[in-house]
């Protein structure tokens, strides 16, 4: 593609006997708002260092703008991260913070004092910290502290800006304004943002392409609605929202069962009676009176969530199905399961590779990637 | 916490009978003549400028301090800059060689220097060996800066070390991902972050150095007295209290005024807290 800015390509990565990053083949696009999304230990943050320079793949090539930058140390490079926990120059005010890069650039940047102090106050009044220039980082708050590393890392005007978790230590209130406001940056600049969370809802909200990791491989890129709705296997379907996932049979396209019931659905190019897991929403269940041809089962529990309410439906079979819906259903009552054929996903049974049991803990490895 | 608070107490006590007691006493002294009555002659026998003997040893004693501390800090930033960039198996194996030494009698380290100073010592044998010397390595100003420098360098290298293993890694991060070159993200982050260690390494090299009486009288002999010696022998050999309580207080007086501005100078430009 001709906008790809950067191209992983067989990136691998060990931290002593651990495999980290087992083949990361990936492209990012030039304005593209791009999420990591995995769980801890699943090689996010290494991928996001290995870009950004501060770790070096033990095979496979980055390229940036079609040149490979594997060589390329991070001073060199025309990205600039916002950390984790804000890594802020405790010994410098919020200015010269921000101002730090254009200072240490200054030669290949020709900037003169005046234009430093614009660009600056420039870079404050986009994270809306206008007035903070003379303050210190230790006296700042979470939420501006992380405003602070934003434009001190935007103020050397990069082509790609890499966030590690940036939002993290936020609590939720702060987390969803940074969130709203972290798009518009992005938007307002048109720069590219490779963003890692662990936070399914944050990169639902803010990305243009998802690409969901688990023990070092990447198991789908997409967009948020691709993703959510059409998972390729059990763990994105799992991990993205909370979703039943069970297993079932397709017997030729736009008919499978599962639960012990025939239904109707809109999935096709799979062989004749394959094993498949079969995913459904809690959301797209509806609850009706009992019927032949549902999957029915009793209430075992109702749990009011806020805007819905969540209830643990066991069919005849021990199966556990969870429902969210709007109105309750009191704890004991007989139900019917409806679920519209288009919300019926059907996946390939996962792999062994993808699915196997951790070989080691995987806190442990991400551990390392993070510290 | 409050609940706790009477565990002080022993420290209080303690602190009362053998610091602060000593210290009122020491004031009391250096006011008092031989008799008991109250006077000013000690401190203007001190600060007598027509016959600036004590003055002279003060400067000589400043001088020598100021001397082994500054060695101390070119030898020490770096040596402690190299630790803390040790993996951490290697790095305590290290910083508990630096510390070994300082498990023998300071005593005896310094009697140690002495036979390897000596006209027929180690050094003056091996460098008689190779058609040079002897030399009078012994009873001169470098030896004694030389025993300082030995004694002290740890009080200098530890608390650097301490303070360049806590700087976070993110924050070296940052700054080569802004633009920083090694140099750069020494000269303007890893260094100013690691000042605070080198004020507390300062004062802990300077404060022993300035007061101290052993290592003059060992390896300086009589001719490289410090004002450490003089007080001793007011003490111990003259029997002028007075004259010595007035020594050590104007020496307390010059060692808090140099710890302050020490400090006023840290805290303008890290903010960080000092580990005096």
């Amino acid at each position: 593609m001709s906008d790809c800015l950067i191209r992983l390509e067989n990136i691998r990565k060990d931290f002593g006997s651990k495999e980290v990053l087992k083949s990361i083949n990936l492209d990012v696009h030039d304005k593209e708002f791009v999420t990591f999304l995995g769980p801890s230990g699943c090689g996010k943050t290494t991928t996001l260092r290995i870009i950004g320079g501060f770790e070096t793949p033990d095979s496979g090539v980055v390229y940036f703008d079609g040149k490979a930058i594997n060589d390329v140390p991070p001073h060199k490079r025309r990205v600039n991260t916002v950390f984790q926990r804000y890594a802020l120059f405790t010994h410098l005010d919020v200015f010269e913070n921000i101002a730090f890069g254009l200072r240490v650039n200054r030669k290949s940047n020709n900037l003169t004092e005046k234009e430093i102090e614009k660009r600056v106050l420039s870079m404050l009044e986009l994270v809306n910290l206008e007035g903070y220039e003379k303050r210190t980082p230790t006296s700042l708050s979470g939420g501006e502290q992380q405003r602070v590393a934003i434009a001190r890392a935007l103020a050397n005007h990069p082509q790609v800006l890499l966030l590690d978790e940036p939002l993290g230590a936020l609590d939720l209130k702060l987390r969803k304004e940074m969130q709203r406001e972290l798009k518009d940056i992005q938007q307002e600049l048109g720069i590219t943002f490779i963003y890692v969370t662990h936070d399914q809802e944050e990169a639902l909200t803010m990305s243009d392409t998802i690409v969901v990791m688990n023990k070092g491989i990447i198991q789908q890129v997409g967009t948020p609605i691709g993703i959510y709705n059409e998972p390729v296997n059990a763990f994105v379907a799992d991990f993205i929202g909370e979703s039943n996932i069970v297993p079932g049979v397709i017997h030729k396209d736009f008919d499978c069962s599962f639960g012990g019931k025939r239904f109707e659905c809109t999935d096709q190019g799979f062989g004749k009676d394959e094993a498949v897991d079969v995913v459904i929403r809690p959301e797209d269940f509806k609850l009706v009176p009992p019927a032949e041809n549902l999957i029915c089962g009793t209430v075992e529990s109702l749990v009011f969530k806020g805007v819905h309410y969540e209830m643990l439906v066991e069919s005849k079979d021990g199966t556990e199905w969870l429902v969210h819906s709007t109105l309750p259903e009191a704890v004991g009552t007989e139900v019917g399961l409806q679920v519209a054929p288009f919300d019926i996903h059907i996946m390939k049974k996962s792999t062994r590779e993808d699915q196997a049991p951790a070989d080691a803990d995987p806190e442990s490895t991400e551990g390392e990637a993070e510290e | 916490m409050k609940r706790f608070r009477w565990a002080s107490l022993p420290f209080a006590v303690y602190a009362l009978i053998f610091t602060i007691a000593p210290l009122i006493l020491i004031i009391f002294y250096s006011f008092t003549d031989q008799s008991g009555t109250l006077t000013l002659d000690n401190y203007r026998q001190f600060f007598n400028w027509d016959d600036p003997v004590y003055l002279q040893v003060l400067w000589r004693s400043i001088k020598v301090a100021v001397i082994s501390t500054l060695i101390c800090l070119v030898l020490g930033y770096p040596m402690a800059y190299i630790l803390s960039k040790m993996r951490p198996g290697l790095r305590d194996t290290m910083v508990f060689l630096f510390v070994l030494p300082m498990w023998m009698n300071f005593l005896l380290r310094t009697y140690a220097w002495m036979t390897l100073l000596e006209r027929t010592g180690l050094i003056n044998t091996l460098l008689g060996k190779i058609g040079i010397g002897p030399l009078d390595l012994m009873y001169t100003q470098g030896a004694v800066i030389l025993g300082n420098v030995y004694n002290f360098l740890p009080f200098m290298i530890l608390p650097i070390y301490n303070v360049l293993i806590k700087i976070d890694k993110s924050v070296i991060e940052a700054a080569q991902d802004l633009g920083g070159n090694k140099y750069v993200v020494f000269r303007k982050v890893i260094f100013p972050l690691s000042l605070s260690g080198v004020v507390s390494g300062i004062s802990m090299t300077f404060m022993p150095a300035v007061s101290t009486f052993i290592i003059s009288r060992l390896l300086g002999g009589g001719q490289q007295a410090l004002i450490g010696d003089i007080i001793e022998n007011q003490f111990k050999v003259v029997g002028n209290w007075g004259l010595g309580s007035a020594m050590s207080v104007v020496l307390m007086v010059l060692i808090l005024a140099a710890m302050n501005v020490m400090r006023k100078y840290e805290d303008e430009n890290a903010g960080g807290n000092v580990l005096l």
